[in-house]
């Protein structure tokens, strides 16, 4: 039984049993990024101990720990396993996910108003989660597979625009907007990068930019509307729709230059800032830690995010660059949609900070994206 | 090997077989992908400006007005009581003062043990155990008052660690030291300690101080709480009254007051002593009164202060200054006799009453018997015009304007609309009515040289620190008489306490009493009409009669047994009177008493004026005898007894001889003959 773990297709033509990893894995073992997120993991704990420790949530503090071994323990095996196996079976992985989509759609559990939870055995998670790691892959495939001398005109964007739709529909209908969303900045960003024609981004940009106005007025249920309306302006509604904005600036806004200290921020503490552990998280960092804390945290993502790209550029081969690229851009696009939010410059959506929010399939799904540019990244020089 | 692998790069990227030869590294983006990855990287890195720029806004240039949103939001304060400042007498004997209690609240919210937090206050509190647990019980209430300002005692008897939802906080509370003494005058605060009648409201601003407050945090729910202990902040202790009150004399007055109270049971009675030459309040009494630190177990009547606010028809009180004013019009001559119609007189189909039947009277036989008719007789001289005027020049139908609240200003009807038969009984005190103080006020104007002096109770009002805010100063409303006119009029008082007078009960050993009786007829609230059953008998007078600094006014309100003024009122002047004038070592003129009192110089010198040129104003030397020609001989025994010399007087009138002449040496014996007779 040749497990895919055991063995190293491709530096191991023999099909030798290594029972142990090769060594130049370590040796050029990125120890940079694991340091990265290491770092903004105990930033995570310690502040979701504190914003949790005086509440009823502080079970989900000890359930965190629990989920980062897991998360490393994921982030092992994607690192230990040759990302260039995925190659092969990029697609059979969307279609997999797409199964549990399909499957969450019909027998999910339904929380606030949405079907999003799929539960194996005692197992209970988001395949929305799973969907983003899965179009990477499956994107990186089609894109490192089919390079475009030129850019890519409108035609042949056609079948990476199909392989994105497909889980997009899917998770739009449960309804996850927020994710689809998500999936959809990561699939461009990735077509940017592999080459898109000037006149097909302008066309795009203009079509897309036409419909986003079109479904705003037609398309958008009345309380999506209002989150984007609210963004305009936050006082129109302080109690209703405002209130978290209104929450989380004030939160941001009292943190001033250096923080009211760990544990002493007020706004999670007496409940004002809504879901202060998983969407605000960071609000509840900067009202304690204050813009210093701020500015080290938005450094870290910022150096994770360019160390990606940095992968990408130094990856082996395209399908490791692409798919670098799709993971920088899926931790780019939650960094920026979530700080972006509880700063009042994005609407609000349910969009999970990386390493920072209590979250257990956003945060396996964030490792999981890790260990492969760590696969990335160690394996550059592995043949 | 080598083939292997580029082979496989071959199936893979077509476009980079030509680079793929290249030994150890067989990938290269091209060179446009590397644009665009830089691209990528300076399109996140402008993202990232964007955050990171955002943030600074909020932290640094907006913290401000999201600060006060935050506080404003989450900042709760809890107001105690206001630590009031105390209110001192003259001699700084303090009537009510601040002590620091415990009171215990609770947080229902945050309550985890309902039944033993229950248990403990009833317990410890004596509070009523449903009542409590349903308030502790209720969640819809963050914050909860159990019992305020509990006493030593219940602080005690709590545990130092309070389970958790409830808490102590120290807040002050107000004290009367002297308990029901001068009750109705200091007035009370309430539960919060804002002063609600008295002293304590109208000096509010002064004593209530900055209430501290009890600084928490209020969360989503609106639960409040106290994570750093409870802390009290902006406590701010309040002034100090100083009272030109003697707690000695209030106590005099109190006494007398239950005196009275035993011995004739009226409905009420009150009194008031005032230094007569300052205005000065000195006490201030009130029968039935009340306990200040439980005010609501008394009906409101009992918190009166009856002194200010009571209207009652004076009665004869007011024939001084109906004698005064004919006096200072130049209406009556003194040697002049009044027919007084044998104590019955019809006037305009209303039949005014002596208490005694009497004839010819001078003046201040009028005044010392009190009779209504020859008062009447007087006044109608003036005309209802004047008689009005000169009670509105004496002060009555004006408040006092002494600085507590709530005071009355008794009822007058204008001139214009009285009947013919108003102006006989305003000059002897009936149709129309004035407050005590009023009364007081009008007689003490005759007691000091005619002056109307603005009664004041407050002396000084002090900071928490004791420096000075304000002092108030003795003030003069009006000159109203005549120092002559008023020394007049004193002397007919005088009369009054003596034999003969109407109120031998409020003569005095040693002294001379100037006063004045008064009983009148109540109106019946029913008939409108005077109830010859209820009377209001008062007694106003100066003490001593011939150096006035003491004024006392007592009335008595419906006393039974139909008790006049002389009956009911005099003795407790009296007795006020008496205390008092020891307790301050004021001493009376008679030979008797050791040490005489000075003769106030002005009166001396300007009470009968001799013929221009006539008075010697030299000073003798010691050892000689004093001038005494052009003197009468009232005054001449006044400056013998200053010089501390025998007066031998013949005759009567000026004196026009004396042996041995002025400016001698004086005898051995200190004897000096006077010959008295008409002036030249």
């Amino acid at each position: 039984m040749a497990w895919p773990w055991n063995r190293d297709h491709y530096s191991n033509p023999d099909q030798r049993f290594v029972g142990r990893i090769d060594r130049r894995l370590f040796t050029n073992f990125d120890w940079f990024l694991l340091l990265l997120v290491v770092g903004l993991c105990l930033i995570g704990l310690v502040n979701l101990y504190s914003a949790t420790h005086s509440s009823e949530h502080l079970e989900r503090f000890r359930l965190q720990l629990v989920w980062l071994v897991v998360g490393f323990m994921l982030l092992s095996l994607s690192f230990a396993i040759n990302y260039q196996y995925f190659e092969n079976n990029g697609y059979t992985i969307l279609v997999g996910v797409m199964v549990l989509l399909a499957a969450t759609l019909v027998i999910g559990y339904v929380s606030h108003g949405a079907r999003r939870w799929l539960n194996i055995g005692p197992v209970r998670f988001q395949p929305s989660e799973l969907a983003k790691i899965a179009v990477v892959i499956a994107l990186a495939k089609y894109l490192a597979g089919n390079p475009s001398e030129r850019g890519y005109n409108l035609k042949e964007l056609g079948p990476p625009l199909a392989i994105v739709a497909g889980p997009m529909a899917l998770v739009a209908m449960q309804p996850d907007l927020g994710t689809a969303i998500m999936l959809l900045l990561i699939a461009a960003t990735m077509l940017l990068f592999a080459g898109v024609r000037w006149r097909t981004v302008l066309g795009l940009g203009f079509s897309g930019a036409a419909l986003s106005v079109f479904s705003f007025l037609f398309l958008l249920k009345p309380f999506q509307r209002n989150r984007i309306l609210t963004l305009i302006n936050p006082d129109a509604d302080p109690l209703g729709a405002g209130y978290h904005i209104r929450q989380s600036l004030i939160a941001i806004g009292s943190g001033r230059l250096w923080g009211k200290g760990w544990l002493h921020g007020t706004q999670a503490k007496l409940e004002f800032l809504p879901e202060a552990h998983t969407d605000f998280a960071f609000s509840v960092f900067s009202e304690e830690w204050g813009f210093a804390g701020g500015l080290l945290v938005l450094g870290l993502y910022f150096a994770l995010v360019a160390w990606s790209l940095n992968i990408a550029m130094r990856s082996k081969d395209l399908f490791g660059s692409m798919m670098a690229v799709g993971f920088a851009a899926l931790l780019f696009w939650h960094i920026f949609i979530n700080v972006g939010m509880v700063l009042g410059l994005l609407p609000v959506v349910g969009m999970p900070l990386p390493f920072l929010s209590y979250g257990r399939t956003s945060l396996l799904a964030m490792m999981i994206a890790v260990g492969f540019l760590l696969n990335i990244s160690s394996r550059r020089y592995i043949f | 090997m080598i083939a292997q692998r580029i082979d496989i790069h071959r199936a893979h990227g077509r476009r980079r077989q030509a680079r793929a030869a290249q030994p150890g590294r067989t990938f290269h983006l091209e060179d446009t992908q590397k644009v665009r990855a830089g691209i990528l990287l300076v399109f996140f890195i402008a993202l990232f400006a964007v955050l990171l720029y955002r943030a600074f806004d909020l932290t640094v240039l907006k913290h401000d007005t999201l600060v006060t949103m935050a506080d404003r939001m989450h900042d709760i304060s809890i107001e105690l009581t206001r630590p009031r400042g105390e209110i001192v007498d003259r001699n700084g004997v303090p009537l009510a003062v601040r002590t620091m209690t415990d009171s215990v609240f609770a947080n229902p919210r945050e309550l985890e043990d309902l039944e033993g937090a229950t248990a403990l206050l009833t317990r410890t509190l004596s509070l009523e155990a449903n009542a409590l647990r349903e308030k502790l019980a209720n969640k819809s209430r963050g914050f909860v008052w159990i019992k305020r300002k509990i006493s030593p005692a219940e602080s005690a008897a709590l545990p130092t660690k309070m389970p958790v939802g409830v808490g102590r906080v120290n807040e002050a509370a107000r004290q009367y030291p002297y308990g029901r003494l001068a009750a109705a005058l200091i007035g009370f605060s309430n539960i919060d300690t804002v002063g609600l009648e008295g002293l304590e409201l109208q000096y509010d601003k002064v004593l209530a101080g900055q209430p501290g407050k009890m600084i928490g945090l209020r969360d989503a729910h609106r639960r409040v709480f106290f994570p750093d202990g409870v802390q009290v902040r902006g406590f701010e202790p309040g002034g100090t009254l100083k009272l030109t009150l003697d707690v000695h004399l209030q106590w005099f007055a109190e006494n007398a007051l239950d005196a009275t109270m035993v011995e004739f049971k009226p409905k009420a009675a009150w009194a008031v002593v005032m230094d007569v030459q300052t205005g000065q309040i000195l006490a201030i009494a009130n029968r039935p009164t009340y306990d200040p630190t439980a005010p609501g177990d008394y009906p409101p009547e009992f918190r009166q202060n009856r002194a200010l606010i009571n209207r009652y028809e004076p009665g004869s009180t007011m024939k001084p200054i109906t004698m005064a004013s004919v006096l200072q019009e130049g209406k009556v001559r003194l040697d002049e006799k009044i027919y007084c119609e044998s104590g019955s007189w019809n006037l305009y189909g209303t039949v005014i009453k002596d208490a005694h039947a009497h004839g010819w009277l001078t003046p201040a036989e009028i005044i010392q018997v009190s009779s209504n008719i020859g008062a009447a007789k007087l006044g109608m001289r003036l005309g209802r015009e004047k008689v009005w005027g000169w009670l509105n020049r004496f002060g009555f139908a004006h408040p006092t304007g002494i600085d507590l609240p709530g005071e009355a200003s008794g009822q007058m009807l204008p001139w214009s609309v009285w009947y013919p038969v108003a102006v006989a009984t305003h000059s002897y005190g009936h149709g129309f009515s004035v407050t005590a103080l009023q009364m007081l006020c009008a007689i003490s104007a005759l007691g000091n040289r005619g002056q109307l002096m603005k009664p004041y109770l407050v002396a000084e009002t002090l900071d928490a620190a004791g420096r000075t805010l304000t002092r108030n100063y003795p003030q003069i409303r009006a000159r109203v008489v005549s120092e002559y006119t008023a020394q007049t009029v004193l002397d007919m008082m005088k009369l009054v306490t003596q034999e003969g007078g109407t109120a031998r009960r409020a003569a005095l050993e040693g002294f001379e009493i100037a006063g004045k009786t008064g009983t009148a007829y109540k109106v019946n609230p029913l008939t409108h009409k005077y109830d010859k059953g209820r009377l209001v008998s008062s007694f106003v007078g100066l003490a001593p009669g011939d150096n006035p600094q003491l004024a006392i006014i007592v009335v008595v309100d419906e006393p039974s047994g139909h008790a006049f003024g002389g009956t009911c009122a005099a003795p407790a002047f009296r007795d006020i009177a008496e205390n008092s004038l020891r307790y301050l070592g004021i001493y009376g003129r008679r030979e008797d008493n050791e040490r005489p009192t000075a003769p106030r110089p002005l009166l001396v010198q300007r009470a009968n004026p001799a013929p221009a040129g006539a008075l010697d104003v030299r000073v003798p030397a010691d050892g000689q005898t004093p001038n005494f020609l052009g003197l009468t001989m009232r005054r001449a025994v006044s400056l013998a007894i200053e010089r501390g010399i025998e007066i031998h007087p013949f005759g009567s009138g000026v004196a026009v001889q004396q042996s041995p002449p002025p400016y001698q040496a004086l005898p051995t014996d200190k004897v000096v003959v006077v010959q008295f007779g008409p002036s030249s």
